[in-house]
């Protein structure tokens, strides 16, 4: 069994978490962004051209629901009193 | 110095090489195929960006309005790759005036890229932190570029 350089990302991905170094956390997240970044790219190679831009309408989905959750988030933040 | 820029190099190196990277393509068609790759490849963009740039905003390496303001570029980037998906399934061959209108999309989300809010983006304080948010930009900016090649924009 051979490990791919985005198999050993997502491993420091992983245990990053529990690492007791500021912002590991924050490392173990980027390493695993980019493990499936590869993934990805990887995955496009063996499809056709209709499945890659199901699989890239699919993805601007979810990060739409990201954004827009994440920007909620902030609002919410602005319109919190002061003395909470 | 050069040490503590090795992880975000690395992860730009890496990603920008898993964008470059070449794929198996069909050669009936090819340029359809190719701009629907990077249009794929700009959704990724778009994901890592958002994950990325709210993973820096828990961990208070930038501010809310910065967060705010990163998040509100890469949403026109990916509201734009959205509407590129939309197009390109529902034509069967590139042609001239279909590169066209691909295109005013394209230029709109560089346009995003370009903006004044963008900019300031990169003043951020902390540098490692200016590294990320510019590396989350450089990326999309790098797959737009891309996209405008194979649309005959440059």
């Amino acid at each position: 069994m051979s490990f791919a350089i985005n198999d050993w990302l997502k491993v420091i991905g992983g245990l990053a978490a529990f690492a007791p170094i500021p912002h590991a956390a924050l490392a173990g997240k980027l390493a695993s962004i980019v493990a499936e970044l590869i993934d990805a790219e990887k995955a496009r190679s063996n499809k056709t051209t209709e499945e890659i831009l199901e699989a890239a309408g699919l993805q601007q989905d979810v990060t739409a629901a990201l954004i827009d959750a994440e920007l909620a988030r902030l609002s919410a933040l602005d319109t919190q009193p002061l003395s909470e | 110095m050069q040490r503590k820029r090795t992880p975000i190099l690395l992860i730009l190196v890496l990603a920008i090489s898993a964008c470059t990277g070449k794929v198996n393509t069909n050669p009936q068609s090819d340029s359809l195929r190719n701009v629907a790759v990077q249009v794929a490849r700009l959704s990724d963009a778009a994901n890592a960006g958002a994950r990325t740039v709210i993973a820096l905003g828990q961990d208070s390496l930038i501010t809310a309005p910065q967060e705010r303001d990163a998040l509100l570029i890469i949403q026109k980037a990916n509201d734009g790759a959205r509407v590129l998906t939309t197009r390109l399934k529902a034509i069967s061959v590139l042609d001239a005036n279909t590169k066209s209108s691909l295109l005013t999309v394209v230029n709109e989300i560089s346009l995003a890229l370009a903006d004044p809010k963008t900019l300031a983006l990169f003043n951020v304080t902390n540098p490692k932190s200016q590294e990320r948010l510019k590396g989350v930009i450089d990326i999309i900016a790098t797959i737009v570029g891309l996209l405008k090649n194979l649309l005959g924009g440059n």
